[in-house]
């Protein structure tokens, strides 16, 4: 079900949902690729990487009535959600299957063909992301909670135990130094 | 087209699972068709009940019948079918139906009727009687069930103000000689979690809902009673079965009621979830898992035959308690402090459902699936310490545990622990750190109980600090990471503990 028009913005979509449901498959839709890419970038492993993908949708679809706009983008909330599912995984040892099982929904067989797409994707998102891994790691983390997690800078202050403003230089040097790259392998 | 379209359509599947439910009270022009649709399933769900219980005790008869257009023909008459003419959907009962139920169920004076509604020829009424909610239901003047709940009025008054319910089941027998109570065997797990759920779920106190459903019985026959109090924004509750069918339940007066053909039938008459409508949207919650009914018995004739004030009945919710450990050590769970005390950065806040705390109350997901046991938390007895970072912090008490959790600012973490352990460690954690002119500094912060107007901070360097506790609570900064902590636990003996490392308790 598609929906035609101006396009919706995520807080209503995900407002939506609760009496639209077909609204959640226009929000897994926008954020797939970069939910995906963030845990490829993590995990490097297609199936992990889509396991953590539904797991990540589904622990935000059963709490999408809890989503408040007013406390930022819902992409960041996403985030926020799947750097949870992340470390819990990380610190289990496993992923986990909770939301999916209070869902009720059926196992994800992720066939050759999607593998084969998510593969694809690692490797755009090793084009995109790969001179990520080779600036220093203050830096690196700074990019990556910033752009790809899209967290706050006041949270990643506190997180990285560095003031906002340092946060702020060094998610400008991060960026710049990328810039610098691709513009070289382009 | 997406990467994983199978989980697309998977998360599209779980969602209508989830949260399409009808709205009793929805403008026509908000609906969707799907929506429709559903409401006109609801409408039939007598006719399937029946014809699958039909098709469950004459199955040898249906072999011989051999076409289900005649098994159709034969129930569509409705004769033989109990609680025949019962309808999803309630209506409100004509002056002289209300008239004959208040006289039926014992001459209810009018102004002790908490709600009335109809479904087909079946008046139901609640009511206050010596302090209980009631609920009775009848046909004409015939009574078929009147049940009371377990506790007092008062008790689901609680609810609204931000109480988190407990289960607590229980199994009455009908007959004043034979009376008996006895606990069943109730997975007690998923209903704890569930209320920290829907309670999070919503922001305000007047959404609050509280669910009680009763297993009864009438005769040979069974049915499911609902009742409970809603918050004054509660438009509209509606019960979805295990088998998918919606009964909208009547909203009045601050409760709710509605009631079944049918109890704890698995994959039946069971409800296992309920949406609740409010001003802000509606809202899916999952229900406890229903309280085993032993199958078997049956309403003695003597004593309780129909028309009796007897039945089978089975509160599910009560409110829960904190632990009287927890308000005997700790003064921050006796006292009411003042809604705010100071917004400066670095004091300590302690709140107690203020606006403010109400209004951005959550409990994150980390924080619910660590409470899935049964830790009795009552949310609205949760303290705030603000740390002076950005970070909110939110101490839950409940009957078995405390939780904390990041509510603002943070980054949704959080941990429970049983009472003991509380009271014996308090709750010290690293609250991050803090760049105060131009110098990163650990902010330790934490609840120590009653018995502690100081707590003492061991530095690396072997230097030591006096650091305030003002309502069991503290919070300062280091230039690192201390060494330890030193107080004095419940029992009065003195504590030191190490100081945590970043993101420990």
């Amino acid at each position: 079900m598609g929906f035609p028009g101006r396009p919706q913005t995520d807080a209503k979509l995900a407002l939506k949902t609760l009496t639209e449901p077909a609204a959640f498959g226009e929000l897994y839709r926008r954020h797939e690729q970069t939910v995906l890419a963030y845990f490829l970038h993590w995990s490097a492993t297609p199936d992990v990487a889509a396991d953590l993908t539904a797991e990540t949708f589904a622990a935000a679809l059963a709490s999408i009535g809890g989503y408040d706009q007013a406390r930022g983008e819902l992409r960041a909330w996403l985030f926020g959600i799947a750097r949870h599912m992340l470390a819990r995984s990380l610190e289990r040892g496993r992923v986990e299957d909770i939301a999916r099982r209070r869902l009720g929904m059926a196992t994800i067989y992720v066939d050759d063909e999607t593998i084969e797409r998510i593969e694809t994707l690692a490797s755009l998102d090793g084009a995109v992301l790969g001179p990520l891994d080779e600036l220093s790691e203050p830096i690196r983390e700074a990019v990556s909670g910033r752009v790809l997690e899209e967290r706050e800078y006041r949270e990643l202050a506190a997180s990285l135990a560095c003031s906002e403003s340092l946060v702020r230089q060094r998610v400008k040097r991060g960026l710049a130094r990328l810039r610098e790259r691709l513009e070289k392998v382009q | 087209m997406t990467l994983i379209p199978t989980l697309e359509r998977e998360l599209i599947a779980a969602a209508e699972r989830e949260y399409l439910t009808p709205v009793a009270t929805g403008d026509a022009s908000t609906s969707s068709p799907r929506w429709r649709a559903d409401l006109g399933a609801a409408a039939h769900r007598p006719r399937r009940r029946w014809l699958r219980r039909w098709l469950v005790l004459s199955a040898g008869a249906l072999a011989l019948a051999a076409a289900a257009g005649v098994a159709v023909a034969l129930l569509s008459t409705g004769t033989t079918a109990a609680f025949a003419g019962w309808t999803a959907t309630p209506s409100a009962p004509t002056a002289s139906a209300l008239a004959a139920a208040r006289t039926a169920c014992g001459s209810v004076p009018s102004a002790d009727v908490l709600a009335a509604e109809a479904r087909g020829p079946y008046t139901a009424i609640a009511f206050t009687r010596a302090d209980k909610p009631w609920q009775c239901v009848v046909k004409g003047s015939h009574v078929v069930v009147n049940l009371s709940t377990r506790y007092p009025v008062r008790a689901y008054a609680s609810v609204l103000s931000g109480k988190v319910m407990l289960p607590v089941i229980t199994q009455k027998t009908c007959g004043s000689a034979a009376a008996r109570e006895r606990t069943l065997d109730q997975p007690d797990a998923d209903l704890t979690q569930d209320s920290a759920s829907s309670f999070s779920s919503y922001a305000k106190r007047e959404d609050a809902l509280q669910a009680e459903i009763a297993a009864a019985a009438s005769g040979p026959d069974t049915l499911s009673a609902a009742i409970g109090v809603a918050g004054s924004g509660v438009r509209a509750v509606t019960f979805v079965l295990a088998d998918g069918d919606r009964i909208q339940a009547t909203v009045e007066h601050g409760w709710y009621v509605a009631w079944w053909p049918g109890a704890s039938k698995p994959g039946g008459a069971t409800a296992v979830r309920v949406a609740v409508t409010t001003s802000s949207g509606m809202h899916s919650s999952p229900l406890p898992a229903p309280p085993k009914i032993d199958v078997s018995y049956q309403v003695p004739a003597k004593g309780c035959v129909p028309g009796d004030r007897c039945s089978v009945f089975v509160p599910l919710a009560v409110t829960s308690t904190v632990a009287k450990s927890l308000s005997a050590h700790f003064s921050m769970f006796r006292d009411t402090p003042p809604a705010q005390q100071s917004s400066e950065p670095r004091s300590v806040r302690l709140l107690i459902n203020s606006s403010e705390s109400t209004g951005a109350f959550r409990i994150r997901e980390s924080v619910q699936m660590q409470t899935g046991t049964s830790l009795g938390l009552d949310a609205a007895q949760a303290r705030d310490l603000y740390l002076g970072n950005g970070t909110t912090l939110w101490l839950i008490p409940g009957s078995e545990g405390v939780c904390r959790a990041e509510v603002e600012g943070g980054n949704g973490a959080g941990s429970c622990g049983p009472v003991s352990s509380f009271l014996r460690h308090g709750a010290i954690e690293n609250a991050g750190f803090a760049f105060v002119h131009g110098v990163t500094r650990y902010l330790l912060g934490g609840f120590v109980p009653d018995g502690n107007p100081t707590i003492t901070v061991h530095l690396d360097s072997g230097a030591s600090r006096t650091v305030p506790v003002k309502h069991n609570a503290f919070t300062a900064s280091f230039p690192s990471q201390p060494k330890s902590v030193t107080f004095k636990d419940s029992a009065g003996k003195t504590v030191t503990d190490p100081a945590p490392g970043l993101n420990e308790v």
